[in-house]
């Protein structure tokens, strides 16, 4: 196999959070040369999450911290020192991309905002990932990702209808929005190639969620019919389902769907049973339908049902906690997680690939770095820095 | 159209509902001319539900029944001509492509098919795992058409494993990957939540950065590749912490709701009228101190004890009793505005027309009028991210079914017009579906 298909790009993440470093993973780990600049007391804010092994925080054994920043090199740089901003200019000299997540206008204020960096390297793609984006009356405006993802409409529609509405879990809005930053650095990244401009990016996040499928504005806007607020869709035969095990995600309400339930579980007789022909009777005979599903069900393991099931294309799948998708037959035939070693935590198994490339490998090369770990290689390899300096600049606590 | 990124790039588009038809009108708003091809003459999954049970006009077919899968959304008028291209569903999902109506089963419409994967970069397509192998239109049959092509096939499951050929939704990956336990409420079991159709929002952002990640490495190795995305994997990417958790400790996560159990007050609170709601994140002594300014400085909250995360969030229920009380003289939008004027991170819970009327999106000009031949003007959301050099365009409407049929095959194939005719004639291509054809979910 040959190198990464970004392998040509090198990227400074700026990130602190999950927004800006896991878009500046997706493009390491499918290639680019990434530098994590963190600054020397702090480090990045991820640092102190969990998970942690046997739970007990420490800045070099954060699970979501080793997870986010594998395959990048780390540098720790105080920017607000005049030699840490020199620094970051220089590196900034020979980067392609430069991906952050600080309050709109904080880099400004160290003298490393778009302008100051623009002028350093003209052809730069600067990647600015905000709760709300760089303008605007919420610009300064505080964020949290539930705030977010109540705000973009995508909460109301999640939950039951007499209770809270109900977020996704944690971190999934963060998630979310550092993919939606990495496509939008690919699109700059083929921007530059055809016209020559690097430019800024401005990924609000809220903007990233709205922007996206599941938030209903052109339906409104074309209909003026809202969506039902929290409340079931009401069909027979869809949803979530009972098993003797557990739970299983079942959708058969459409017709042709339907037909193949009835074959799946031995009753293929009822498709010609008015009670059962339409979406509609079936709403109707709900009870009834259920009278002869549920039995079925609860006779059966989710394994069952799901082979069952799907042997006659059924849509479906089995509701798993995230312990058994480690051992899933699916899982393992696709080898999907990978086995990191770290010097801090030792082994460690992560999710892997989220798509696989036939010529250009999703590859582990490095573990995290630890805090400044390569903060001497870069600076003395890359940017000419001398040794005597480097003593230094450690005493004066910029690196 | 001009000064997009991806201009001279063309994709071709074979997918249904959200995930696929969503990401690849990313790769059109960057200016890829996409070009769809939707299924002929069986109705395709993307031309949601109420366009498929109305008959046509001066026909009395009766609808049929709604399908489960109403992932597509949106009704279209049962009476109007072309349901098909009303369904808001489909606007929702396509913009920025050309479309053509082929059957590509057809031998005919295969070899035209090839044709058009000729003269084109990339390939999305999202069905079953296995189904372009049996198609005739895996990899390894187009790359003869095209040797460097870029073809990306996405699957629940994705295109290799034993659950080749599986059939389900975007909720299926939801709940195998343990994001649906994770997501529901902790006091109730997992019907408490409906399916979820997160992965298709996150897919339609990863499939795009795939394709663009492969024709990069195209540009400096001139070979194209295959890209195999399951959008379970996807996920999996977007919730690492439980995973690591587990293969740290051993421990599984527990679905929390809208408590994070470290910090408080931290939820969903209600407001003042019924079914409404606003969200308040407290994560430090800094904004617990705002909090108490943005409430009024009330009595109950002066409390040494609250003056700690420890302390507040042992006393996480009398906090929340307290502030409730407050909430629920309140609407949303006035929470809002009370704790963000105090730095509180704090929101609506808004309802869709709470969005589209939320005056920041507005004079951030997010939301941008459109014109439809068919639907007429509507609003729709800009592209989720702005390049401030080279902003994304609504440069082609939505696309009508069969629409560009002529000018792909004629203009584009080379197909002549007597040729054109014959196809039409023999239904390997069309621009309207006929009832009889229609299938449900």
């Amino acid at each position: 196999m040959a190198e990464g298909a970004l392998a040509d790009l090198r990227v400074l993440d700026l990130g602190v959070g999950i927004p800006a470093s896991f878009c500046a993973k997706m493009l390491g780990d499918y290639g680019a040369d990434v530098i994590k600049v963190e600054d020397p007391q702090e480090g990045d804010a991820t640092r102190q999450a969990g998970p942690f092994p046997d739970n007990v925080p420490h800045p070099e054994r954060s699970g979501l911290f080793l997870h986010l920043n594998m395959n990048k090199r780390g540098v720790a740089l105080n920017l607000k020192s005049a030699r840490g901003q020199e620094l970051l200019r220089d590196l900034v000299k020979r980067a392609d991309i430069l991906v952050e997540n600080y309050p709109p206008g904080y880099l400004d204020s160290l003298g490393l905002g778009w302008d100051a960096l623009e002028e350093v390297n003209p052809r730069l793609i600067m990647t600015s990932i905000t709760p709300f984006g760089l303008s605007g009356p919420y610009r300064d405006y505080a964020a949290e990702e539930s705030v977010l993802f109540a705000m973009s409409s995508r909460m109301w529609h999640h939950g039951m209808a007499d209770r809270e509405p109900l977020r996704y879990a944690p971190g999934t809005v963060w998630f979310q929005v550092g993919q939606t930053a990495a496509l939008a650095t690919m699109g700059a990244v083929f921007a530059r190639r055809r016209f020559g401009v690097g430019q800024r990016i401005d990924v609000s996040a809220l903007e990233a969620l709205v922007g996206n499928v599941d938030c209903y504005v052109v339906g409104y806007s074309m209909t003026g019919e809202k969506r039902a607020s929290r409340t079931r869709q009401g069909q027979a035969a869809s949803g979530i389902v009972r098993v003797r095990d557990g739970y299983m995600l079942l959708v058969a309400g459409g017709d042709r769907f339907f037909r193949r339930l009835l074959q799946a579980i031995g009753q293929p007789e009822l498709a010609d049973d008015p009670r059962f022909a339409t979406a509609e009777s079936r709403r109707q005979h709900q009870e009834e339908f259920d009278g002869i599903l549920i039995p079925w069900l609860l006779e059966r393991s989710r394994r069952e049902v799901f082979e069952q099931l799907q042997a006659y294309s059924v849509m479906s799948a089995p509701l798993q906690t995230v312990d058994e998708v480690f051992t899933d037959p699916q899982t393992l035939a696709r080898d999907f997680f990978v086995d990191i070693h770290h010097p801090e935590v030792g082994h460690l198994v992560h999710p892997g690939a989220p798509f696989k490339m036939s010529d250009t490998p999703w590859e582990v090369r490095r573990a995290a770095p630890l805090l400044g770990q390569h903060t001497a290689d870069v600076l003395r390899g890359e940017l000419g820095v001398a040794e005597d300096e480097l003593a230094v600049l450690h005493a004066q606590g910029v690196i | 159209m001009k000064g997009l990124p991806l201009e001279g790039y063309r994709v071709v588009d074979m997918t249904e509902v959200w995930a696929g038809p969503f990401g690849t009108s990313q790769l059109g708003d960057l200016g890829a001319d996409v070009i769809r091809v939707e299924s002929y003459p069986r109705v395709a999954q993307s031309r949601p539900a109420q366009a498929r049970q109305a008959p046509l006009a001066g026909q009395t077919t009766p609808p049929r029944s709604l399908p489960a899968n109403v992932g597509s959304g949106g009704a279209a008028p049962l009476d109007a001509p072309r349901p098909w291209d009303r369904a808001s569903g489909y606007h929702m999902t396509n913009r920025n492509k050309l479309g053509i109506c082929m059957n590509v089963l057809d031998p005919r419409g295969r070899e035209l098919f090839y044709k058009l994967i000729s003269v084109s970069d990339a390939f999305v397509i999202g069905y079953s795992a296995g189904t372009a192998t049996r198609m005739g239109i895996d990899y390894q049959t187009l790359v003869q058409h095209k040797p460097d092509l870029v073809m990306l096939s996405f699957a629940a499951w994705g295109e290799q494993g034993p659950y080749q050929g599986y059939s389900t939704i975007g909720s299926g990956p939801d709940a195998w990957s343990g994001h649906h336990e994770l997501r529901r409420y902790p006091d109730l079991d997992p019907s408490s939540v409906p399916g979820g159709l997160h992965v298709d929002a996150i897919a339609s952002m990863t499939i795009p950065y795939a394709v663009m990640a492969a024709l990069h490495s195209r540009e400096r190795t001139g070979r194209g590749q295959f890209i195999d995305l399951s959008l379970a994997e996807v996920l999996m990417n977007h919730i690492p912490q439980p995973f690591l958790a587990w293969s740290m400790n051993s421990e599984l996560a527990q679905p929390i709701g809208n408590v994070d159990p470290d910090i408080a007050p931290t939820g969903c609170y209600p407001c003042r009228d019924e079914d409404t709601w606003a969200v308040i994140v407290v994560r430090t002594d800094e904004q617990w101190r705002s909090l108490r300014i943005g409430i009024g400085d009330p009595a109950w909250a002066d409390k040494p004890e609250y003056d700690t995360v420890a302390g507040r969030v042992r006393s996480r229920s009398d906090i929340d009793e307290h502030l409730t009380r407050w909430t629920r003289t309140m609407t949303p939008d006035e929470v809002f505005a009370k704790l963000q004027a105090v730095q509180v991170p704090a929101g609506p819970v808004n309802h869709v027309d709470g969005t589209l009327g939320d005056r920041h999106l507005n004079e951030r000009g997010f939301y941008r009028w459109v014109t439809h031949p068919i639907t007429g003007q509507y609003r729709r959301p800009a592209p989720p991210y702005t390049l401030t050099r080279t902003p994304a365009q609504f440069w082609r409407h939505t696309n009508l079914l069969g629409e560009h049929n002529h000018d792909v095959l004629c203009g584009l194939l080379g197909v002549s017009d007597e040729e054109y005719e014959d196809l039409i004639a023999r239904g390997v291509v069309g621009n309207s579906y006929r009832p009889e054809f229609a299938i449900d979910g």
